[in-house]
């Protein structure tokens, strides 16, 4: 037992970003489509959303108009997308330009990382996130 | 396996019970830019984080400075920062290197860059990593015993705007602000300007002071595949005690400007940087009883160095197998021009040098833990006037091997010092009597350390010997000469770290040195240093501990620098806080030959505010 307790330590000081950040994403994703087994994702830059492909309940799909949600990191990849689907970026300057369509971000801001989810298109996509997510919805930006 | 299967069920647990504020928490701690920079086989390294410096409320690097072990980070009469090694006179300023995001900052003229950039703010720096015993061959960069290593906060992670404010009980201000956009690209902008205040000491009508003012500008715009960096600092600093035969200066100071233009790039598979920098250091010195020169005593002191400093540098770092091969190189040219006015004297000359280095470093993974590595570098300087040319090798040897739960870093090198600009060429030796054919101090050094990694603890236990033949000195009659006998020093240290949590840590360090040729400064050191975090409140404690000593038959007592600092979290964005240095006026005395002895950090009580938009 004690040596389990020792690990578990060791595992809270041992995990890599990419780990946490997997995590991070595992929980956004889990509550922005909460009912969904297996989800299908599409990502316009696989080095920015490595943590995602690492998720197991995800299916990368190349054509963004399948997918279940969309991850962007490039202004270019508007062009090529749908407003309709669920969208989520890691960019503060994406998520403020394309705040009336975008539902939220996970980026580097002021020196630290924020999640931000907009409240108009969570309502438009009819999701109503989990209570200890509530504390990141924004009315705008 | 079923072992594997329990680790897996573990790792699972533990997420699912973590909500997503610790998880962010411990997103941004492991994500800390040190511990991608940092290079654990290039010496004794000691890592400053963002998190430290943030609850330190470090100000400038001299904040920081002080408080690394077996390091003495102390004041020159004329109010030049050098260090010193516990027991030992100060190190010779061309040991240590600064560079700022890997661009070396040192000056051609003196060698050092500490001299100006001894007091650099630090708000826009996000890290600072201390290398002892390194030799620069890991950084492919010039040869060095002491390197600094301080680099920016990435405007990707810092995206917005930032102001810090900061008053002192000695009438001190400042502001800083920066600016950070990034989207496809990214800029970061940041300006600093301080008028900072000491103690004021009256001696016989001159006014001591070590009053300084400062000015930053700071720029650094990313795309793609490259960097463009541009800075331009500006000091002005009283001259303290001076630098003539009483050692009460009757007015001037330093008056230093340095500017720099740094490119990187990846191209044909390698690491590419070229660099600009200029540098102007205007000295000037009046003292009660004159200033002595080569030519004799003189009532005013005016010497002005123009350095500027050209770089192109290549490397590439080949992996395969259990090889990793690091192979590099580089072209400087250094030119030094001097003016000097001392009463009705007139200097005016100027000499350059070109460096050619080549370096190659291997690190072969003998087995799992088992690392062996060896490096080697060849440096060419060829001057362009009177100085002769100077081939000098470096050798590097060193294994780092895990061995039950410990950590065992073992390394030989054998280096040189590089001489400055004004020990080496002058004309008709004035102000002071150089000499051509001095040799460069070649070094000997040997480290080990033994480092046990537990999950709440970590230990070092470090001890390095060094021998230097040809230290260069100084005499007012013979002027800079090479010591021909050999000279020795040793340092022991244990270093432990307690982390109790996340937001609770202590580190205390122990140090002991010896010199083979004397005591010049205490051979003690211990340093306790506490973070704590509790709700809203950052809590940091400082205590530096260094035993007596004796200089020149003058007796030191020994001395307890406690700094403590308080910071409050009104909200996200805005903070304020409190940061009392020397707070029991028992803080290290440097001891000079003349005057007597004085503290290094005067007692002062800093208020902070902080807010990000």
């Amino acid at each position: 037992m004690k040596s389990l307790l020792s690990l578990l330590l060791l595992l809270i000081l041992q995990a890599s970003p990419l780990e946490i950040e997997k995590e991070i994403y595992k929980i956004i994703i889990g509550a922005l489509l909460p009912n969904k087994k297996i989800v299908k994702v599409w990502i316009d830059n696989p080095d920015a959303f490595s943590a995602i492909l690492r998720l197991h309940k995800i299916r990368l799909v190349q054509n963004p108009q399948k997918a279940d949600i969309l991850f962007i990191s490039k202004q270019d990849s508007f062009s090529k997308i749908s407003f309709k689907k669920i969208i989520f970026v890691n960019s503060y300057t994406l998520l403020k330009r394309y705040q009336k369509g975008v539902i939220g971000g996970f980026f580097w801001q002021k020196g630290r990382p924020n999640i931000v989810f907009l409240r108009k298109p969570l309502q438009l996509h009819h999701i109503t996130l989990p209570p200890d997510l509530q504390k990141y919805i924004e009315d705008k930006l | 396996m079923q072992r594997g299967l329990v680790h897996l069920l573990l790792y699972s647990l533990l997420f699912a019970q973590e909500n997503i504020d610790g998880l962010l928490k411990r997103y941004e701690q492991e994500a800390e830019l040190s511990k991608i920079t940092k290079i654990d086989t290039a010496g004794c390294l000691y890592i400053y984080t963002r998190q430290m410096l943030e609850a330190m409320q470090a100000y400038t690097l001299a904040d920081v400075l002080k408080s690394v072990p077996g390091l003495l980070y102390t004041i020159t009469s004329n109010n030049l920062h050098l260090f010193s090694a516990p027991s030992s006179s100060f190190i010779p300023a061309t040991a240590a290197r600064l560079y700022i995001n890997d661009h070396d900052v040192t000056s051609a003229s003196f060698g050092s860059a500490l001299l100006i950039w001894g007091d650099m703010p630090i708000e826009y720096i996000d890290h600072i990593e201390v290398y002892k015993g390194t030799s620069a061959i890991e950084f492919g960069e010039e040869t060095a015993i002491i390197i600094i290593k301080v680099y920016t906060k990435l405007a990707k992670r810092e995206m917005g705007k930032k102001l810090r404010l900061r008053i002192d009980s000695l009438g001190s201000k400042s502001i800083d602000t920066y600016v950070a956009k990034s989207n496809q690209s990214s800029l970061f902008l940041y300006w600093h300007g301080a008028d900072t205040k000491s103690k004021h000491y009256l001696k016989q009508n001159s006014v001591i002071s070590r009053d300084r003012n400062d000015f930053t500008f700071y720029t650094r715009y990313s795309a793609n595949n490259f960097s463009l960096e541009a800075s331009h600092y500006l000091l002005n600093k009283d001259p303290f005690l001076g630098y003539g035969r009483s050692q009460r200066a009757l007015g001037g100071g330093l008056d230093a400007k340095h500017s720099y233009i740094n490119f990187n790039t990846n191209f044909l598979g390698g690491h590419w940087n070229i660099a600009y920098d200029r540098l102007n250091y205007n000295r000037v010195y009046k003292d009660a009883k004159g200033v002595y020169i080569s030519k004799g005593l003189i009532q005013r002191f005016r010497l002005h160095f123009r350095d500027e400093i050209f770089t192109i540098a290549f490397k590439r770092h080949l992996k395969g197998g259990k090889h990793s091969l690091l192979l590099g190189g580089f072209y400087k040219y250094k030119y030094f021009a001097q003016k000097g006015r001392f009463d009705t004297i007139h200097t005016n000359f100027s000499n350059s040098f070109h460096l050619f280095t080549l370096y190659a470093e291997e690190s072969y993974c003998i087995d799992k833990g088992f690392l062996a590595i060896f490096s080697l570098k060849g440096d060419l300087y060829h001057y362009e006037k009177s100085v002769k040319d100077q081939s000098l090798a470096i050798v590097r040897l060193g294994v780092i091997k895990n061995i039950d739960g410990w950590q065992w870093k073992g390394f030989y090198t054998k280096t040189y010092l590089p001489v400055q600009f004004f020990a080496l060429y002058s004309k008709d030796n004035t102000p002071f009597i150089t000499d051509p054919n001095l040799k460069y101090p070649t070094l000997n050094i040997f480290t080990l350390e033994a480092i046990k990694r537990d999950t709440n603890y970590i230990i070092t236990y470090k001890f390095g010997r060094r021998n230097i033949k040809n230290l260069i000195n100084y005499f007012p009659k013979t002027g800079y000469h090479n010591i021909k006998k050999r000279l020795y020093y040793t340092i022991a240290e244990v270093n432990f770290a307690y982390l109790l949590n996340a937001n609770n840590k202590i580190y205390i360090d122990l140090v002991k040195g010896i010199n083979s040729q004397g005591t010049y400064s205490p051979d003690i050191q211990i340093n306790v240093r506490l973070f704590n975090t509790y709700k809203m409140f950052t809590i940091y404690n400082e205590l530096l501990y260094k035993n007596s000593y004796s200089y020149y038959g003058k007796y030191i007592k020994d001395s307890l620098d406690y700094t403590m600092a308080i910071k409050y979290q009104i909200s996200r964005d805005l903070s304020i806080g409190m940061r009392g240095e020397n707070l029991l006026t028992k803080g290290f005395r440097q001891a000079y030959r003349i005057a007597e002895a004085y503290p290094i950090n005067d007692r002062r009580y800093i208020f902070n505010m902080e807010y990000t938009f």
